[in-house]
């Protein structure tokens, strides 16, 4: 998987691959969902199967690699989505 | 923990709840589609996908030190704030909120620049850089 993808899971959710980083020899994904982004998944790479990661120190070391990864990928045009997003989205 | 296999296989078998459970929960899984963004209606979901998923990850970066330490935050915390902090995305409100303590990410996706966003962004992500330098200092017994 690479960042950008769409894939679908075992849940019948599709997920938006945000990020994916190395660290420590192996690969770490941040998925969310397409169309509900309340729902969030970090995940290993673990030959066929991709295991949830909760361990609270790892999650600390991988948020900031995630986020120097999806950073670089963002474009303006990603920025004026969000930014019309939120414009639409405000209460009355 | 959760698991989901890459692999086609047919079946779905959830025994437990998806997202911010920490019990080891098992998704027996498959990988029904994986492609490429496609056509403008893919591409707007992918990209406003993106920049919430940032949103989120920073937030609950953030979120997770308060203190600006990112020293020893438990996996409770992590995950509470995570649910907090998504609301950003669905309540301009909040997301207001919240970016005044952030160093006005309001401001970013608001009226100035495209180019300044990004620089803000940018910003950000290097002082995320120095605090986790920081903290990774003191945890090894140095300043």
């Amino acid at each position: 998987m690479e960042m950008k993808d769409l894939v679908t899971l075992s849940d019948d959710k599709e997920y938006v691959v945000v990020s994916k980083v190395m660290y420590e020899n192996k690969i770490y994904y941040y998925l969310i969902e397409k169309t509900n982004f309340s729902n969030i998944k970090f995940l290993l790479e673990n030959g066929e199967e991709l295991v949830s990661v909760i361990d609270a120190e790892l999650l600390t070391k991988l948020l900031p690699l995630f986020i120097k990864t999806t950073d670089a990928i963002i474009t303006t045009e990603d920025l004026e989505l969000m930014n019309q997003y939120i414009e639409e989205n405000k209460p009355e | 923990m959760e698991s989901f296999q890459t692999s086609q296989q047919p079946q779905i078998q959830q025994t437990g709840l998806i997202n911010s459970q920490l019990e080891e929960t098992f998704y027996k899984k498959k990988v029904v589609s994986y492609e490429k963004e496609e056509g403008d209606h893919t591409s707007t979901a992918i990209g406003l996908a993106l920049c919430a998923g940032l949103l989120i990850a920073m937030g609950t970066f953030i979120a997770v030190s308060p203190d600006s330490s990112l020293v020893t935050p438990n996996v409770d915390n992590i995950w509470h704030n995570a649910n907090f902090v998504r609301t950003i995305i669905t309540v301009p409100t909040v997301f207001a909120a919240v970016a005044g303590a952030i160093m006005s990410l309001k401001n970013i996706f608001s009226s100035i620049k495209i180019e300044d966003r990004i620089r803000l962004i940018k910003e950000q992500l290097e002082l995320y850089k120095e605090k986790t330098e920081q903290s990774n200092s003191r945890s090894m017994g140095g300043v």
